[in-house]
């Protein structure tokens, strides 16, 4: 059996950047992804497949998660999400979900690492500090800047974060006409608008190709290799360096450990067959759920109740992105013919953002606030024809049902926005194991307990507000929102919280397991707390992080 | 960047056209058969030919549908749903007429509709039955559908690129 220097399960945002730094550093690498290898050439703007039946994601019938929320009595309602179609599976491929992503980047801000020091406790809430600081984590940020591309414009704003670069090493995307109209807009209400951040290439670099603008971005792969996901960005460059193995289809279901150190890892390989893979240093990269499914199932003689759960916090204070989103939608009858023909631009992207209440005081108090980003409706157009199915509660047909869908694709645009505020940890949303129901390779599934603070709704809501305001300025009619605690399955972090104290984290400050030499956790569960902001840009900064760490472990070894 | 933007206008009308499939996804059967000649007229009423958009006929949306109770990634629950709504659309129309829904005048089968809809089964079923007549108005012609892209071209809508060029299979992706 070949022994690696590192093992890493799972080959998304957290696994990408250990692979790349280690790899080149001439370290052997061995990358375990559980999906298929698919590369540019797989990828096309395929509706049915992609986003009408999931191709990327497993098929629930095979492997799904047990969903529990809470009734109103305050019982807990059980369900299967093989039975309910709740899907929380992402990308399940090499590159993880990285490759479905939109690649808004915002970075943390130095008040979102000491949220408890800064606006205090919260009933109900487990709200920490970092033990890490934002000035810490920023010259991995830059990297990230640099190595994966991020595209945009640093703005002057009462909330932009210090930077250790004056500016994006690549220029802004192309602009949809609309930002000039949201920039008016903002002008006009007194508010910043801030070039959103992008992990696309505005053109050839990095030895990838430009964005192609194909408008169908999000949920889909890119096929140029313009976005900055995982495998495009980092692993096609780890494997060219000869000292990174990338297996797909590996389904890695136990590791095995002794008191202190983790000591192999098995895996199923395409065909079914057990396969046991060992090395100096194993980084644990399945995304926040399925990760701590993992150390869970590995539980054994010295670990009883899963590796890293010594003191019960495996699992403890899962987090969604909060907060919702919004819309409305510009009519071709209130603008001139210039702005119609502005309005239908394809392919372009909006590109703003809004950051002013990041931080907002209130009944005298300051309240931790978020991001609103600004975009146009999904591409996609079954979904956006099924959304025109009813008006005013009832269900349209015929000619009526037809006049509707030609007014909505052909004379209208929806222009939406989504917020992001912090989703308080609790004591409520966490994830454990259901021994009672099996994957299709028999092993058991994550249960994934739901809730989400009061708290996160009246924030969301207030920033809603003020997304509104500027749609209303811009001219849109019929303006909606959807703000609540429904947990965006594509946002998910926490469940093994990195902290000081073992008593209340499961990682310590470099994301090594508290108690294990070897064993590593690097992806969006060492989060204690998620920021306002999508948290890509964070788990890979963190990862360049945790991967200088384990190199200086290497080279003492 | 303004170049790239310039030659993929340009070239979107062209590649409007439909690509030819490596595999079907919709599938040829007699209408004669349940529940196709209760949906095929179902799909009249609810998609009526007009003189701007396309007929659920001419996107093969029966067809079509016959792809998806052969499609793996769809749950079995759905497949059994969109069979017993049929049969429950025909028991109404037996209670109201005395007769199967497709035999029924459009007057009768407009009274039927506005009684199922009601129902929360009728409207989720309903609500079933466009989502795939709306897949078949705007998927990628290559699986059988959306014939010569006329959803397309009737919304103005240009597909992303690349486009797929064969319909999706539960094992293409197992093979990588
Ligand atoms: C549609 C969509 C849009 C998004 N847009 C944005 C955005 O605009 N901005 C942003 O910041 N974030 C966005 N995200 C979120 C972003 O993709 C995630 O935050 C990020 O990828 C999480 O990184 P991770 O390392 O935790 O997990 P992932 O990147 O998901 O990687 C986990 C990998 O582990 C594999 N795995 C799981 N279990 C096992 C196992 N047992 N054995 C082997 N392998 C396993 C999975 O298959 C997967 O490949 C988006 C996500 C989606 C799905
Ligand atoms: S080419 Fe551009 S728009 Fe298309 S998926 Fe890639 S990054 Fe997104």
């Amino acid at each position: 059996m070949k022994q690696y220097d590192v093992c890493i399960v799972g080959s998304g945002a957290g696994a990408a950047p250990i692979a790349y730094e280690l790899s080149l550093a001439g370290y052997s690498v061995v990358v375990l992804e559980k999906g298929p290898y698919l590369t540019e050439k797989e990828f096309t703007k395929d509706e049915i497949a992609v986003s009408r039946r999931s191709i990327y994601t497993p098929r629930l019938q095979d492997e799904h998660h047990v969903v529990e929320t809470y009734r109103d009595d305050g019982s807990i309602a059980r369900t299967t999400a093989a039975e309910s179609g709740w899907n929380f599976w992402n990308g399940s491929m090499v590159g993880g979900s990285t490759n479905l992503m939109s690649g808004y980047f915002h970075r943390m801000k130095p008040y979102d690492f000491r949220l408890r020091s800064t606006f205090g406790s919260i009933r109900g809430a487990n709200v920490v500090d970092w033990p890490i600081t934002y000035e810490m984590l920023e010259p991995y940020y830059a990297k990230v800047e640099s190595v994966v591309g991020v595209s945009g414009k640093v703005v002057q704003h009462p909330h932009q974060e210090p930077r250790s670069t004056k500016d994006f090493p690549y220029p802004p995307t192309w602009e949809q006409p609309i930002s000039k109209w949201f920039d008016d807009a903002c002008r006009a209400l007194g508010y910043y608008s801030i070039p959103t951040p992008r992990a696309v290439l505005p053109y050839d670099a990095l030895g990838r190709s430009g964005c192609s603008y194909s408008n169908f971005c999000g949920s889909y792969g890119c096929a140029t290799g313009a976005k900055g996901n995982a495998r495009a960005a980092l692993l096609e460059k780890a494997r060219a360096t000869g000292n990174c193995q990338i297996i797909p289809h590996a389904y890695v279901y136990r590791i095995d450990a002794d008191p202190s150190r983790a000591t192999a890892v098995h895996y199923y390989d395409k065909r079914g067959d057990a396969v046991t893979v060992k090395a100096a240093v194993y980084v644990v990269s399945a995304q926040a759920i399925e990760s701590v499914r993992l150390l869970l199932n590995s539980k054994n003689r010295h670990h009883p109740n899963g590796i890293g759960n010594r003191y019960g916090q495996l699992g403890k204070n899962l987090i969604f992105s909060a907060g919702g989103s919004g819309q409305g939608r510009f009519e071709h009858s209130r603008l001139s013919e210039k702005m119609q023909y502005e309005l239908m631009t394809r392919g372009a992207f909006v590109n703003r953002s809004l950051q002013d209440w990041y931080v907002y005081h209130r009944y005298g108090r300051p309240y931790k606030g978020g991001t609103i980003d600004f975009l146009f409706e999904h591409a996609n157009p079954t979904s956006r024809a099924l959304r025109e199915l009813y008006a005013d509660g009832k269900m349209l047909r015929g000619k009526q049902l037809q006049a509707r869908l030609e007014h909505a694709f052909r004379h209208a645009r929806i222009f939406t926005y989504e917020v992001f505020n912090d989703w308080l940890p609790t004591d409520n949303c966490f994830v454990s194991v259901d021994e009672s129901v099996k994957d299709k390779w028999g092993v058991p599934v994550g249960s994934i307990r739901l809730f989400g603070h009061p708290h996160d709704i009246e924030v969301g809501n207030f920033l809603a507000d003020k997304a509104e305001n500027v749609l209303r300025q811009m001219g849109a009619v019929e303006i909606s929102r959807s703000i609540s605690s429904a947990p965006p399955p594509n946002l998910v972090a926490g469940g093994c919280r990195f902290g000081c104290d073992p008593k209340n984290s499961v990682l310590d400050p470099n994301c090594r397991m508290h108690g294990m030499d070897n064993l590593y956790v690097s992806d969006a569960s060492f989060m204690p707390t998620g920021g306002s902001v999508p948290y890509t840009w964070t788990i890979y900064a963190n990862a360049f992080r945790v991967a200088e760490r384990i190199r200086t472990k290497l080279k003492k070894l | 960047m303004i170049e790239r933007r310039t030659f993929l206008l340009a070239g979107a009308a062209l590649a409007l056209l439909p690509q030819k499939s490596e595999a079907a996804y919709a599938v040829n059967f007699t209408v004669l058969e349940s529940p196709y000649q209760t949906i095929g007229m179902l799909h009249r009423d609810l998609f009526e030919f007009s003189a701007s958009a396309p007929s659920p006929v001419m996107l093969n949306a029966l067809g079509y549908l016959g792809g998806v109770m052969n499609d793996p990634r769809i749950e079995q629950s759905e497949k059994q749903f969109i069979l017993n709504g049929a049969a429950w659309l025909n028991e109404q129309s037996e209670t109201d007429f005395k007769k199967a829904y497709y035999h029924l005048t459009s007057a009768q089968r407009n009274r039927v509709l506005e009684t199922v809809i009601q129902e929360t089964w009728g409207d989720n079923w309903i609500w079933t039955i466009y989502s795939y007549l709306f897949e078949a108005l705007l998927c990628d012609p290559v699986y059988g559908a959306n014939t010569h892209a006329v959803g397309w071209y009737w919304l103005h809508l240009e597909p992303g690129y690349p486009r797929p060029k064969s319909p999706f299979t539960e094992d293409k992706n197992e093979a990588i």
